[in-house]
């Protein structure tokens, strides 16, 4: 049972947590030859709660090309893996990058072709009222206090979007889902932007919606009175809503003493619009990027293709490949040149990952880089169009987190549920959850 | 057997099950050996429901089991036909039995059912469109209603979060701010276009013409704002407005004459349809439709709509200065289309059917003016008079108006924001003399408190809104944000969000959220108002002025929406590689489809038709469009309108694409989800769910190539060849849906199925034989009807009550579907039924009654002293 090892390593891990030395920093350390007096105090500063473990999540629906040199999949020669057409961006990062085969969530199986988005990060039963929640924002739940922004929810399309189909990747706590923003400029403001005047119309905008709230729990004081003995859960649950918001306007006011990070915004295409795709898309991966830099967020979900979207599924129209995304899968399915152009979509997509990938690699970051210490999940729910098995995953980063890269993993035999990866991931994060959705255990194999 | 009789049956028997109870010596397990045990016990697979643990009495763990038996056998769903079954006797005495020891058991645990109900989403937007007189539906933007497994969303199951409140609140600032703009400001800038001014519109294909790279947009006065265009049938006429704000109300005004064909023969009716979409797509959203009567002399017509219902397809501002490509798809078309019919000439194939493909553009001038200017480089599709790619060839419209009745357009403005006043209506209720007025303010407020919380204002009520009003007023930098934000508050407030079912107001509001979605008006506000109990007559009579008022097609199209159940036919994706035409028209045949529904169903009300028109009627309710998807010939109106239904399908729901469409998979259709839906929806039966280890049927064909999908009646021969366990389910199931599979995923005729062979359809139910959808309409109205009714009934109770029915229920229900039945099915009369019966005004009155009896017992008491 290798996952009962890895969770009894784990509780080992808390002994030395208590010790204020990162377990991985004193095995590396004692490896080295020398352990000098400084190294000693810098390993006592860099505690595992200093160490941030972030996860991404990257969503494309509809599928990728999986066939011929199109392949969004590697082959692997001689164990080393050959990127195809579409992914050659990743080439040299090829000892960073894990490909997943053989996964997907069994309740999603028999759902519509283009109704798993919603379950794709939580694991929901799609034909449930409400959805589990997802994976960033149950990590959040336990850390997300440490910085500005517990979680930060991106989407090309923004919103919801429609039930099977949404908009975003992350649902809450009770099982709602986030609205996902698309606003550039609306997410450089609330991260980075300290001009005063916006600051003290955000100072005005929570004090009214206190107030808004103060009043309104007068009026849920008065009805609970006249109810007497006579509960009602629905007003209980109204009032809990209320708290929720009253204590997102505290956070909101805690951090609002913080300054923000100084970055200027002349290096950000904020005004790219759905017309520039590419620009877009690098804006938003810039901004993840800064956000984590700086530590305003660790978690971060961002939905790049929803299924049917509407503005967004005409991308490929925009970059010449003449349909929209949605027939581009459904038309790789007769392969040949259908299945080139889906390719060459997934090339555009992979290319602009590689460049965020890279970006993160070059960044030091605790004695390793930026993208050891963060999980990005990058995948689909459909292997092709209407297929809801076998989802094409791919991991990157997190070998601080105890991620093993460079692998190539095909599930395909024993078929675990997907829910089983989100658990090691969880695990991975920090987060001592012992089920995920439908989990039934971890995979020990993509750890290290 | 006389009613005596039976009384006194029902008594012994009653005497025999008190007594059986007393003696304890079965806990209801006498009457599950016999007839449950067989298939509900733990070691069969058949099914999720185990009842040999099951015993009396009723406690926390098995009230939910137990309520599930006696609803099943109250039914008759349970034992199965096929199974030996209790005698009349025996049924009533074990129901009387259990269904004593669960109101035992709902005494003694006294969990009283929550006094409040959230409004929906459809609810609440509707109000906020009732209190505010705007046409914004907030309801997208919100958080959607959980929906159960068969598609509804019952009211008892909302609840709010944190989330929704945030996103409620800045969905309803954002209508706020706009239904109070700041009148004191000048009145925001109107894009009007009369004509045809370059600067404001396009006409479509004008991007054809290039001098040098630069368009030909020069020239405002080229033709002037009067002009003459003939629009013979199945012609139109469209202006690309450069325009696309999202939000607003607008009024298109049109000069219109109806000539008669050069040929001297009479004028004819012109069935016109004014559409407003995206620019690039083929006119589907209907403004309105408008007849242009056989007489001489312009005829003025007018009409209003909001941009909301019809977005275009970016919001980013248009630069004057675009002229990127594909620029213009961002602008909304304005189409005016003559649907009246043409004959004599062959229609062009690029549509495939028989919309107006002839575009007229009033640009021959232009073309004879310009076209032979030096330096003018015709565009691939030329500038030769072929109007572009929209047909090939030369105009025909001179010819068609020789034999054709034809409409000529004198003059067409579009205007938008349109305010029919200024101040705007919206803000009409917080003025005093035209202005805002700060010491009026709070008298003000609590009148609009009391439309928004649907009772009048108790003393401490109105003091609240006061302090409200006070205290935006003492921190917001001026009255009329003050004003949009206490307006926010007082809809934010638990008073607006829940029903508190308590007292007369509530039944008013009640009666409202039932067949208006929307807030009660004043004459229901005066009826709560009234002293003594609601007459029956006083209901009914509301409840045609209701029915009779244009907020009633929010209930139809509420209702029939989780009826046929939307939701589920918006999420399934039709596959264009299996139906090429919707690739083009897919988006608004969809619309159509579920619109044909709402319209079936409102003229089933409206006309006092029997319901069981459901099951089968000689009518269908189609427009152009649609009666052209069905190949139903003749239909040359944008209206919906009743038509004889086609021989080989006939009408009712189970011919209604929406559902043959939401039923199937995309691709092919789904004999299983239309047998749930038929067990579900028609028959008021849903089936159990499958046990949770059910395996999974291979979708693919035994060679293990891709090929198409198995037909389901394969799937179904699967189902048995894998051994009882599918098949003791999917032997009630599947061949209700087998038996219309002669019909597709979108919804038209078929004999063989894509990549699976002809199409088998005949089926055996209660051993009959049944052989495709005509003869299955034909069992259902001859030995389900009863059925049906019940069926038709609890979906109606259980919509108006807002909760799912219990078997506290039972007998209301069965009270209420036997005046159905009695009335020859009349919807109005169910609805009348549902409105006056104990459960409707119970649920509403509960507390007041409570109070009132408790009152009534301390009068007692002290008359005593």
């Amino acid at each position: 049972m290798k996952f009962r090892q890895h969770r009894r390593a784990r509780q080992k891990k808390v002994t030395i947590e208590q010790m204020n030395i990162s377990r991985r920093t004193f095995i590396r350390g004692t490896g080295s030859l020398t352990l000098s007096l400084p190294l000693l105090e810098c390993m006592a500063r860099e505690t595992e709660s200093d160490r941030p473990k972030r996860f991404l999540a990257l969503y494309v629906g509809h599928g990728f090309a999986l066939q011929g040199d199109w392949s969004w999949y590697p082959t692997l020669v001689d164990g080393k893996m050959h990127f195809g057409k579409s992914m050659d961006a990743f080439n040299p990062l090829a000892k960073s990058v894990t490909f997943i085969q053989g996964l997907e969530h069994p309740q999603c199986i028999s759902a519509g072709g283009h109704s798993t988005a919603d379950s794709f990060l939580t694991g929901s039963n799609p034909t449930a009222a409400i959805k589990s929640p997802s994976l960033d924002q149950i990590a959040a739940m336990m850390f997300g206090h440490q910085t500005r922004y517990p979680s930060l929810v991106l989407g090309n399309e923004g919103g919801l979007g429609g039930e099977g189909r949404s908009n975003t990747l992350s649902y809450n706590r009770f099982g709602r889902g986030i609205p996902s923003t698309n606003n550039l400029r609306g997410l450089y403001d609330a991260m980075f932007n300290s001009d005063p005047a916006l600051r003290n119309k955000q100072q005005q905008r929570l004090r009214k919606d206190q107030r808004r709230i103060d009043r309104v729990l007068d009026s849920y004081r008065e009805i609970k009175r006249q109810l007497g003995s006579n509960d009602s859960q629905k007003l209980d649950h109204y009032m809990h809503a209320l708290r929720d918001v009253e204590k997102e306007i505290e956070r909101m006011e805690r951090w609002a003493a913080t300054p923000k990070p100084q970055i200027l915004s002349n290096d950000l295409s904020l005004d790219a619009s759905v017309r520039e795709p590419a620009s877009f898309i690098r804006t938003m991966y810039n901004l993840l990027y800064l956000a984590f830099k700086t530590d305003s967020t660790r978690y971060a979900t961002y939905m790049l293709q929803s299924m049917n979207s509407s503005k967004w599924d005409n991308i490929p129209i925009t970059l010449g490949l003449g349909v929209t995304h949605h027939l581009l899968a459904h038309n790789a399915v007769k392969g040949g040149a259908h299945l080139e152009k889906l390719g060459r979509y997934d090339k555009f997509q992979a290319e602009l990952l590689a460049e965020f990938i890279t970006k993160l690699a070059n960044t030091p970051e605790h004695e390793g880089t930026m993208l050891d210490n963060t999980i990005v999940l990058y995948g689909s729910s459909n292997s092709q169009t209407h297929v809801n098995t076998n989802y094409p995953l791919m991991l990157m980063g997190g070998e601080k987190l105890g991620i093993r890269q460079g692998a190539f993993h095909d599930f395909g035999e024993t078929s675990p549920p997907l829910s089983n990866l989100y658990l090691t991931l969880l695990n991975a994060l920090d987060v001592p959850a012992r089920n995920f959705s439908d989990s039934n255990g971890t995979i020990a194999e993509i750890m290290a | 057997m006389s009613r005596f009789l039976i009384q006194r049956c029902i008594s012994l028997v009653l005497a025999i099950a008190a007594h059986s109870a007393v003696a304890g010596d079965n806990q209801g397990q006498g009457f599950l050996r016999t007839h449950c045990l067989n298939c509900h016990r733990g070691d069969k697979k058949t099914t999720d429901i185990q009842l040999d643990q099951l015993r009396l009495p009723v406690n926390d763990q098995n009230h939910e089991l137990w309520t599930e038996v006696v609803q099943n056998i109250q039914r008759g769903s349970m034992p199965p036909e096929d199974a030996r079954q209790p005698s009349d006797i025996q049924r009533q005495a074990f129901l009387e039995t259990i269904i004593e020891e669960l109101e035992k058991y709902a005494a003694e645990t006294s969990v009283p059912s929550d006094p409040l109900l959230r409004l929906t989403n459809q609810q609440i937007a509707h109000s906020i469109q009732d209190l505010l007189q705007t046409h914004e539906h907030i309801a997208e933007q919100l958080i959607g209603d959980p929906v159960d497994k068969h598609g509804y969303s019952l009211q008892s199951k909302l609840d709010l979060s944190g989330s929704y409140l945030q996103l409620y609140a800045k969905a309803v600032e954002q209508v706020v701010e706009r239904a109070i703009p700041n009148i004191e400001t000048t009145r925001p800038d109107v894009f009007r276009i009369t004509g045809n001014d370059w600067e404001k519109c396009h006409w479509a294909g004008d991007n054809y013409l290039y001098v040098g790279h630069r368009r030909l947009y020069e020239g405002p006065q080229w033709i002037g704002d009067g002009f003459e265009i003939p629009i013979p049938p199945k012609h139109e006429y469209r202006m690309f407005l450069r325009e696309n704000s999202s939000k607003g109300k607008f009024r298109i005004r049109l000069t219109l004459r109806n000539e008669p064909p050069e040929n001297g023969q009479p004028r004819m009716p012109q069935e016109i349809g004014v559409y407003m979409d995206q620019s690039g797509k083929h006119p589907y959203k209907l403004v309105d439709p408008i007849t242009v009567a056989a007489k001489e002399g312009p005829q003025n017509f007018e009409l209003f709509g909001t941009l909301e219902d019809h977005l275009g397809v970016v919001s980013d501002p248009i630069v004057a200065e675009d002229r990127s490509p594909g620029y213009w798809l961002k602008f909304r078309t304005l189409t005016i289309v003559n649907h009246n019919q043409l004959e004599g000439f062959p229609l062009p194939a690029r549509f495939m059917w028989t919309e107006p493909i002839y575009l007229v553009r009033p640009d021959e001038q232009w073309i004879k003016t310009f076209g032979q200017i030096p330096g003018l480089i015709p565009s691939a599709n030329g500038n030769n008079g072929t109007h572009g790619n929209e047909a090939k060839g030369p105009p025909i419209y001179p010819d068609a108006i020789k034999t054709h009745g034809y409409v000529v357009i004198e003059k067409v403005e579009f205007e938008t924001p349109f305010f029919e006043t200024w101040p705007p209506a919206t803000v009409e209720p917080f003025l005093t003399k035209g202005k805002l007025n700060g010491k009026k303010m709070p008298s003000k407020l609590q009148a609009f408190a009391e439309r928004a919380w649907r009772r009048p204002l108790s003393e401490p009520e109105a003091i609240h809104v006061e302090r409200i009003w006070a205290e935006e007023l003492a921190t917001c930098s001026n009255e009329v944000e003050a004003l949009r934000s206490s307006i926010v508050t007082i809809l934010c407030d638990p008073r607006f969000l829940y029903l508190h079912q308590s007292d007369k107001y509530d039944l008013a509001s009640r009666l409202s959220y039932f067949l208006w979605n929307g807030i009660p008006d004043a004459s229901l506000f005066a009826l709560a108002g009234e002293h003594g109990p609601v007459e029956d007559s006083t209901m009914e009579r509301q409840v045609d002025r209701m029915l009779a008022d244009k907020r009633a097609r929010r209930f139809a199209q509420d209702f029939v929406a989780k009826w046929i159940d939307f939701t589920r036919c918006d999420q399934i994706a039709v596959d264009p590689n299996f139906y090429p035409s919707f690739k083009d028209r897919g988006p608004r045949l969809k619309e159509y489809m579920k619109q044909e529904c709402v319209e079936f169903f409102v003229h089933v009300l409206n006309s006092d038709l029997s319901c069981l028109s459901f099951l089968e009627s000689e009518f269908v309710m189609v427009n152009e469009t649609l009666a052209e998807h069905y190949g139903i010939p003749g239909v040359f109106t944008p209206r919906f309108v009743p038509v004889t239904a086609p021989a080989h399908r006939g009408g009712g729901a189970l011919a209604q694409a929406a559902m043959l469409l939401a039923q199937s998979d995309g691709q092919d259709a789904h004999a299983v989800n239309r047998g749930v839906w038929i067990r579900s929806r028609l028959l008021g039966d849903p089936p159990t769910d499958p046990p949770s280890d059910v395996p999974v049927l291979p979708e693919v064909a035994g060679d293990g190539k891709a090929g198409g999908p198995v037909s389901v009646k394969q799937r179904l021969d699967l189902h048995l060849k894998a051994g009882t366990t599918c098949f003791d389910c999917h032997k009630d199931i599947d061949p209700w849906g087998i038996a219309i599979e002669g019909f597709d995923a979108v919804g038209l005729p078929r004999n063989t199925i894509h990549n699976a062979g002809p199409v088998v359809k005949k089926v055996e139910i209660d051993q009959q034989e049944i052989d495709g959808l005509l003869p299955l309409k034909q069992f259902l109205l001859k030995h389900r009807h009863k059925q049906f009714a019940y069926a038709f009934t609890s979906h109606m109770l259980s919509y108006a009550l807002g909760r799912p029915l219990t078997y506290r229920d039972e007998n209301a229900l069965l009270a209420v579907q036997s005046d159905f039945e009695k009335s020859g099915y009349k919807m109005r009369s169910l609805i009348k039924s549902i409105v006056t019966s104990d459960v409707f005004q119970r649920d509403v009155q509960n507390q007041a009654i409570n109070e009132v009896s408790s009152a009534s017992t301390s009068e007692t008491k002290e008359s005593d002293d």
